[in-house]
């Protein structure tokens, strides 16, 4: 099915790419042809509800999970059948807590992943331990979700990858926590260049780092556009009609939201701002403003949305 | 993208020395446990040996201690699976998430793992091994008597070699499966039911070939357990055997570190649907189904009960252990006739399966086992006409008449005393007070050649000479528990005849008797496998037929 909204990035140099990504478990249908598109340098935002595919999205990206069709690359490897090589250069925080090896001290823990990454850098590793106030003599079976998202923090972060996967990193963070790590997060994007891709159904937390988002909903792509585009097209029109106006229908699909009280209407548009106040105009309203939506608002509206309207 | 210089692979030399020492570190709590429990021998053992010296026991012949109680091999044979398993907790396929998200081949990876473990394993065996031997020596030394079988390096080598072949096995399942203590018990049900199952049906042959896994020469028993023990004729005594150690180490260790190879190739995914409930919605949704089918079954089986007849199976064994002063005399032998060591071969030849047949003349076979008295003193001549034949003996007892099946007119005729059928080469004269007991009546019987039954008794017999053990165990099924005993003790008679002819002495342990139950096809045996049959079809059908619906459901 074709989205109304734009889904289109491939202009954009990609670090993340798929192509009729589809998973199924079963009879259930978790991925429906994604053909996600995450430029390079970019921090992405892939919202959507729980249950939307947005883990299952980046597990099939570092491989922990194989797709039922579909290609997808990850810097431009196969994710699949270089899936060695992703991993050395992806910093990876899954969504869930307990993620093997609860036996060893945090300490140890990080002792062993450096093992694995020969561009680990420890002095790096230990700042980010201070910074993110890891217990090191701690079993990493008894770390809380914060603490335990913290040493996953370190791990994905010290060997400077060039891709960071995150699935729902603020999960389980105390917000003095939630504010410590996006600070470290915004430097280390200062310091390396890297590309984010940011899974979450809290757009507000991070919503001052991405510049490109994707919103998902059942298993399928919504929409894919930078931030700036969406803030742009996406607006809500606050406008006068007369009596028993009939004018809305101009806008078809477009018209994503409408409330207001009889003669005084507001709308959420996608569209052109100065087509969609000519339209308006000439269907009898008078526009008396028009402002852009908070990422949040955006994506609240877009995931509100009727099905059919697809 | 790919202009971007990537970060580079670990070396996996540096990866296998991470594993070894994240490996050495989580089994440090088990190798403190062996440590504590190889100290606390080690103080029972001393304390033991004093006592044995000061209470001066003279007649003590080994020391309190005993290196070769053979009771080694299988506890690191379970020490190993219990490792493996250990190694492996809380990491089931669907929990190695951060196991396969190292920049490592996950096959590799998990292999370096496995490897890893193996190395600390027999390392661990190894001192076990070493502080087992200093407490045998010390119990020795306080003791003042030798070990009695210290000299065989090979019992050093088994418990290694069967911590191997036990790590790689059950390593195979803690790689592979979700629920490894379930699969490694599953296979073993598997196996036992399979083995009761072939006994009770009396697949003999079949049932010996899945044993010999077991207990064969290189059966998993030899190699786990250490059964490789064989008879030193020389000696006279039961040494270990380096070819079964070997062959049964490499066939079972060949086999484990394949299972690992393939185990560590699998991808465990979160399984998301119906898979809890599965067997009881496709059961709870199919019951008439399954009622059903299980009903056929049932009385297909009742039917079954009616046709089948029941076979007995008479069991015999046989001395076959040569004596020291013949030993010389059978390996000069040997070369000329060929049969020494190869009692099967014996069996089969026309010196014993021939000999009892025409003895038995078990080449008449009555339609009726109860008219085997009958043919008591039934012989044939050089020529004679195979075929099924009816004796007619009348109401009084003294006159009978004889005819082929395939022929309606009577062949032959006569008064008891008389000598029947001679024109077809039978050489048969009832006699005349077993006539009259059959006044009467009609008795069918089949008359084939001596070869033929001798080829078909040869194909009831079974003959088992385990690897280490002197004796023959022998068994013959026949639906007439009577004859089956009597024939079978006719075989063993032979045999041993035929090895006195030979010059060498044997002599029957056990002599057959006649069974009391059929080992196959009794009522109680088809029966009930019809309905595991019935139950397991049923079963099968519910799940196809769940199966079907789901998927027309989601089409």
């Amino acid at each position: 099915m074709t989205s109304p909204f734009p889904v289109d990035l491939s202009s954009s140099e990609l670090a993340v790419s798929t192509s009729e990504l589809s998973k199924s478990f079963g009879s259930r249908r978790a991925l429906d042809n994604i053909a996600l598109q995450v430029p390079t340098g970019a921090v992405y935002l892939l919202v959507g509800p729980n249950g939307a595919g947005k883990s299952t999205t980046l597990r099939i990206l570092v491989d922990l999970i194989r797709p039922t069709g579909g290609v997808a690359r990850v810097l431009g490897l196969d994710a699949q059948k270089q899936a060695a090589l992703v991993h050395a250069n992806v910093g990876y925080v899954p969504d869930q807590a307990n993620w093997g090896h609860g036996w060893m001290r945090t300490g140890r823990l990080l002792e062993h992943h450096e093992a694995f990454f020969p561009s680990w850098d420890p002095s790096y590793a230990a700042q980010l331990c201070r910074t993110f106030d890891i217990e090191l003599g701690a079993k990493v079976s008894t770390l809380s979700k914060g603490q335990a998202r913290r040493v996953h923090f370190v791990m994905a972060l010290a060997h400077r990858p060039q891709l960071l996967l995150l699935d729902e990193p603020m999960d389980g963070l105390d917000p003095v926590m939630r504010d410590v790590i996006l600070g470290a997060l915004v430097e280390h994007l200062a310091d390396v260049p890297t590309t984010v891709l940011l899974s979450t159904h809290h757009v507000a937390e991070v919503e001052q780092l991405a510049d490109h988002i994707g919103v998902m909903r059942d298993g399928e792509l919504w929409a894919q556009v930078p931030v700036a585009d969406m803030r742009r097209d996406l607006l809500r029109y606050r406008a006068e009609v007369p009596a028993d106006w009939q004018g809305a229908s101009l806008f078809g699909d477009a018209v994503l939201r409408r409330a207001g009280t009889r003669n005084e209407v507001e709308w959420t548009i996608w569209g052109e701002q100065s087509f969609v106040a000519e339209q308006l105009a000439t269907a009898g309203a008078t526009v008396r403003d028009a402002a852009p939506l908070s990422l949040e608002e955006a994506t609240l509206t877009l995931l509100n949305l009727n099905k059919s309207v697809r | 993208m790919t202009s971007v210089a990537l970060h580079a692979l670990p070396r996996w030399r540096t990866v296998a020395r991470e594993q070894l020492r994240a490996v050495g570190l989580r089994s440090r709590v088990g190798g403190l446990a062996l440590i504590t429990l190889l100290g606390v021998l080690m103080v029972l053992v001393v304390r033991a040996s004093l006592r044995a010296r000061s209470l001066e026991v003279s007649r003590l012949a080994s020391p309190t201690f005993d290196i070769e109680s053979g009771a080694w091999t299988p506890v690191a044979a379970v020490v190993a699976v219990l490792f493996a398993f250990a190694m492996w907790r809380e990491e089931d396929p669907d929990r190695r998430s951060y196991h396969w998200m190292m920049p490592v081949a996950p096959h590799v990876h998990t292999l370096t793992r496995v490897l890893a473990g193996w190395v600390w394993l027999l390392a661990a065996t190894a001192v076990s091994l070493a502080t087992v031997a200093s407490i045998a020596a010390l119990s020795s030394m306080i003791t003042g008597r030798p070990q009695p079988n210290a000299g065989f390096a090979l019992w050093w080598m088994l418990p290694l070699t069967s911590a191997t072949v036990a790590y790689f096995l059950a390593s195979a399942a803690t790689v592979g499966t979700r629920q490894p203590i379930l699969w490694v018990f599953g296979v073993i049900l598997l196996y036992s039911s399979s083995l009761l199952g072939l006994e009770v049906l009396g697949y003999r042959d079949t049932h010996d070939v899945v044993r010999a896994a077991l207990t064969g020469d290189y059966g998993i028993t030899a190699a786990l357990a250490g059964d490789i023990e064989r008879m030193d004729t020389a000696q006279l005594r039961m040494v270990p055997s380096l070819q079964r150690w070997f062959g049964a180490s490499i066939v079972w260790g060949g086999l484990g570190v394949l299972l690992v190879v393939t185990a560590s190739y699998r991808r465990a995914e979160p399984t998301v649907i119906h898979e809890h409930g599965l067997f009881r919605r496709a059961i709870v949704g199919h019951t008439r189904l399954v009622a059903s089918v299980i009903a056929l079954s049932a009385a297909a089986g009742v039917v079954a009960t009616r046709v089948a007849r029941p076979e007995y199976e008479a069991r015999a064994t046989i001395w076959n252990e040569p004596r020291p002063t013949e030993r010389m005399a059978m390996e000069i032998r040997s070369a000329r006739t060929q049969v020494v060591g190869e009692p099967r071969a014996l069996f089969a030849s026309s010196r014993i399966v021939d000999t009892v047949v025409r003895r038995l003349a078990l080449y008449v076979r009555p339609d009726n086992a109860a008219d085997t008295s009958l043919l008591r003193n039934f012989s044939i001549a050089d020529r004679f006409m195979p075929a099924d034949f009816r004796l007619a003996v009348d109401d009084r007892g003294t006159r009978w008449s004889l005819r082929a099946v395939d022929n309606r007119q009577i062949s032959d005729s006569g008064v008891a005393g008389d000598s029947v059928g001679r024109d077809y080469g039978l050489r048969w004269r009832p006699e005349p007070a077993m006539l009259a007991r059959f006044a009467g009546r009609e008795v069918g019987f089949s008359l084939g050649t001596p070869r033929l039954a001798a080829v078909d008794l040869f194909a009831r017999l079974s003959i088992v000479q385990p690897a280490s053990r002197a004796f023959l165990q022998l068994a013959l099924s026949d639906p007439d528990p009577q004859r089956a005993a009597r024939t079978l003790n006719a075989l063993t008679s032979a045999y041993v005849e035929e090895m006195h002819r030979r010059g060498m002495t044997r002599s029957v342990l056990d002599s057959a008797v006649a069974p009391a139950l059929p080992y196959k096809n009794s009522s109680a045996q088809v029966l009930s496998t019809w309905l595991i049959a019935g139950v397991v079809v049923s079963i099968g059908l519910a799940f196809a037929a769940s199966a079907l619906e789901e998927r027309m459901q989601h089409a």
